[in-house]
């Protein structure tokens, strides 16, 4: 399915972002994750994960993709974690992980999870190889997911200060 | 077992102990689930005759065979009691992580005996049930409990439903809150939590819920989830059920001033437009659902400021025209503190209309500094209070508007809008007559919900004017529409998304349970579970009267608007009502005749 119009997505994408004030908290995007990468209705294995601190504040977050990445330091297992120099994303080699956890600790964004069923970690790869990009993408309804790179998301913050500003110009003094 | 758990938990409060029994497979395929599910175990652990609010009332919740999957909008929870408001099947539903995450924790059901010695709330940890003290938790508002839980248990995936001050004490219409904005509404569940001393269900489920084929459940929802973007659900998704109101108003079935008028003449500045406009601050969903209607609103300056609720339409048509009330912030303050302290919106909004009649022909005790008449906003915002407390007026509010007609006595039950205690709904069932009959026959009192039998009328299938024999079949069919999605645990508002609701059903039942299951099959499970519904009336001392609606409305024409006229004299009525059951092939006394009860695998279960 595609609600949304295929994207071509930049060979520089390193994360998902999610748009708070267009999650609307449903958790399809987890759900999606689970069933893609696991053929599994299980959401406890999903790479994204929503978080609600309810009435009104959600958003769904994967790994963001640091740079210098906290988890594959503190990784005890030499290893088993490590940045993919062609993607800058994590490669989690399920040989050497023994699911101790300290990564998760360690993510300063809570995206990295223990698969309840291999005790491996896991951690977003972009639903690498999917010809559809990430299947949570695909099936946020709500267009509050997007594949993105810090160029883009500095890009979009930059535009809403900027509407910001001349919201508060337009406004009577 | 695929879809469901096949488990039910069985919680003793008096002992503090509690059991797991299994659910049979034919059991679930009978009844299905969700509110199909909630009134077996009912009809099955509760005795005939108890009063609502003594320990031996039984409280249900069940899941839907959906809940904890992908599939879309479809984890609604029941929650079935025997109702402190009507006396009769007390039958409630709620949007939920709530359910998401009980099937995950391994169940089906829950079902609560018996009553705490002091006050408790019960936390499932997977398999593991704690009683906790709840005394400290005793007082506190609906949200501010889950918060507190959340906190205490230190995880923020538990999931609560849990009761405000007004469950505490004994409101009649009480709510169970749960997911902070979702309700388990209607017909008083809250007050039943709150007679057993329990203030809340904390669930933490760390399982999964599996399906017999992934790849094909996988795909149907995401169909689903794409035709849940197109029309059949855009006005859910804006401005929301809100939208009502113009459209109502303009058929003439809104009802404004308890029922004495069918139409505003200025509808604009209380519509959900402008409510829309002026307040709209975030649109937030259920679990997995792809619509998303909950509009949360927030009151940004004035007296109100800082309110922040979602409203949907019966709670705007309650807290406004019905209490002529044109004071958007002072509605969206009235509907918070409804959701906070735990009190149904519609029976809110509904008793106090019928209460500002009443002290508007002098037939109340005046209440100290609450001065209530119809448009006063203040009045109606204090008054929400004191019925949570059940201080001064609030005493006699608290029972509802039958109960609360019947104490005032001088013929104020003439304009108590209920229907077997529950307060009627935001249409005007004069101008709709298949809507009239829907509500009359309801088992949990006058609703749409559990009827939908507005929907042909204002689709425009038939003469919404007219009373004639062939809407008892068109009720029925509709009734049996709703109690189907509602023992599947699918949103209503996601009926439009199905060509062939049964076909489709099935076939997403079968994938997900990987049992076979016809169309026809879901047809009869939805017959049955009505039949059941009826059976369970019956044994609690229905009689024929209470198919009825307020006198009013049978007695009044529709003074002005475009049904200006229309009226609904009981003989109109008797004859839809014996229609109707004749449809169902009930005695013309209207109880489930042997033949019918036989047909439906429903004999010898008449206590
Ligand atoms: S699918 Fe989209 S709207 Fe739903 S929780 Fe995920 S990001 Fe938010």
């Amino acid at each position: 399915m595609s609600p949304s119009p295929h994207v071509p997505i930049s060979p520089h994408a390193r994360l998902v972002v999610c748009d708070p004030d267009l999650c609307v908290g449903c958790q399809l995007c987890e759900f999606a994750c689970a069933s893609v990468k696991d053929n599994s209705a299980n959401i406890l294995r999903s790479r994204i994960r929503v978080m609600r601190q309810e009435p009104i504040l959600m958003i769904s977050i994967a790994c963001r993709g640091c740079e210098d990445p906290v988890c594959v330091k503190v990784c005890p297992r030499d290893g088993a974690l490590a940045v993919n120099p062609d993607n800058s994303l994590i490669d989690v080699d399920n040989d050497k992980c023994d699911g101790c956890g300290w990564c998760i600790d360690a993510c300063p964004f809570g995206a990295i999870v223990l698969d309840p069923e291999t005790k491996r970690v896991i951690i977003c790869d972009l639903c690498a190889g999917r010809d559809a990009g990430p299947a949570c993408v695909e099936m946020c309804s709500k267009d509050a997911l997007e594949v993105s790179t810090p160029a883009v998301v500095a890009g979009k913050v930059s535009q809403s200060a900027l509407r910001t500003l001349m919201d508060a110009l337009d406004e009577p003094a | 077992m695929n879809g469901y758990t096949g488990k039910a938990l069985i919680i003793d409060l008096t002992e503090r102990k509690s059991e797991e029994i299994e659910l049979s497979q034919s059991m679930l395929r009978a009844y299905l689930g969700g509110s199909g599910l909630a009134v077996r175990l009912l009809y099955d652990h509760l005795a005939p005759g108890v009063d609502p609010l003594e320990p031996g009332n039984v409280i249900v919740f069940a899941c839907g065979v959906f809940a904890g999957t992908i599939v879309p909008a479809a984890a609604k929870h029941s929650v079935a009691t025997k109702s402190p408001l009507t006396g009769m099947l007390g039958d409630a539903m709620a949007g939920s992580f709530f359910s998401h995450t009980l099937k995950r924790a391994g169940y089906d059901a829950v079902v609560i005996l018996g009553r705490a010695d002091t006050p408790v709330y019960v936390f499932i940890d997977d398999h593991t049930v704690y009683f906790r003290d709840a005394r400290a938790l005793w007082g506190q508002e609906c949200f501010a409990t889950e918060e507190a839980i959340r906190e205490e248990l230190g995880d923020e995936a538990v999931r609560v439903s849990a009761i405000g001050t007004a469950g505490e004490n004994l409101v009649r219409f009480a709510c169970i809150g749960n997911d902070r904005g979702r309700q388990a509404g209607r017909t008083g569940p809250g007050a039943v939590m709150g007679s057993k001393n329990l203030k809340a269900i904390a669930v933490r489920g760390s399982g999964a819920v599996a399906v017999a084929d992934n790849d094909a459940v996988y795909q149907t929802s995401c169909d689903l989830i794409t035709q849940a973007q197109g029309p059949a659900t855009g006005k859910y998704r804006e401005p929301g059920t809100v939208g009502n109101v113009l459209t109502l108003n303009r058929l003439g079935v809104l009802p404004v001033r308890n029922f004495q008028r069918t139409a505003l003449d200025e509808a604009e500045g209380i519509s959900g437009e402008t409510l829309h406009r002026r307040h709209h601050e975030k649109t937030v969903a259920c679990a997995a659902c792809p619509i998303a209607c909950e509009q949360v609103m927030k009151v940004a300056e004035g007296s109100h400021a800082g309110a922040r609720v979602s409203v949907d339409y019966e709670t705007l048509f309650a807290l406004g025209p019905c209490c002529d009330v044109d004071d958007l912030p002072a509605v969206i303050r009235a509907a918070e503190l409804c959701d906070t302290l735990g009190m149904d919106t519609l029976s809110t909004g509904v008793t106090l209309a019928w209460a500002m009649e009443a002290a508007e022909r002098g037939l109340l005790p005046p209440d100290d500094g609450v001065d209530l008449r119809f448009g006063n906003a203040d009045a109606m915002v204090a008054m929400i209070l004191k019925i949570a407390r059940r201080e001064g007026l609030g005493e006699i509010l608290a029972e509802g508007s039958r109960l609360a007609a019947q104490e005032v006595g001088k013929d104020s039950d003439y304009f108590a809008i209920h229907s077997k205690g529950l307060e009627l709904p935001g249409y005007d069932p004069r101008g709709m007559k298949t809507y009239a009959l829907g509500l009359a026959v309801g088992t949990r009192g006058g609703c749409h919900n559990r009827s939908l039998a507005y929907e042909p009328d204002l689709k425009g299938k038939v003469d919404r004017f007219k009373a004639e024999k062939g809407r008892g079949q068109i009720a029925m069919a509709q009734e049996d529409v709703a109690v189907l999605l509602d023992s599947l645990g699918i949103c209503k508002f996601m009926r439009g998304c199905f060509t062939d609701l049964h076909e489709e059903g099935a076939r997403l039942y079968s994938q997900a349970t990987g049992w076979d299951v016809s169309a026809q099959e879901l047809v009869e499970a939805g017959e049955r579970i009505s039949n059941l519904k009826k059976m369970f009336n019956v044994r609690e001392g229905w009689t024929r009267e209470l198919d009825s609606l307020p006198p009013r409305l049978m007695q009044e024409p529709i003074p002005d608007g475009p049904g200006k006229g229309v009226s609904l004299p009981p003989a109109e009525l008797e004859l839809l009502v014996s229609d109707y059951y004749e449809a169902r092939g009930w005695t013309a006394e209207g109880e489930v005749a042997p033949a019918t009860q036989d047909r439906l695998g429903l004999s010898g279960q008449t206590a």
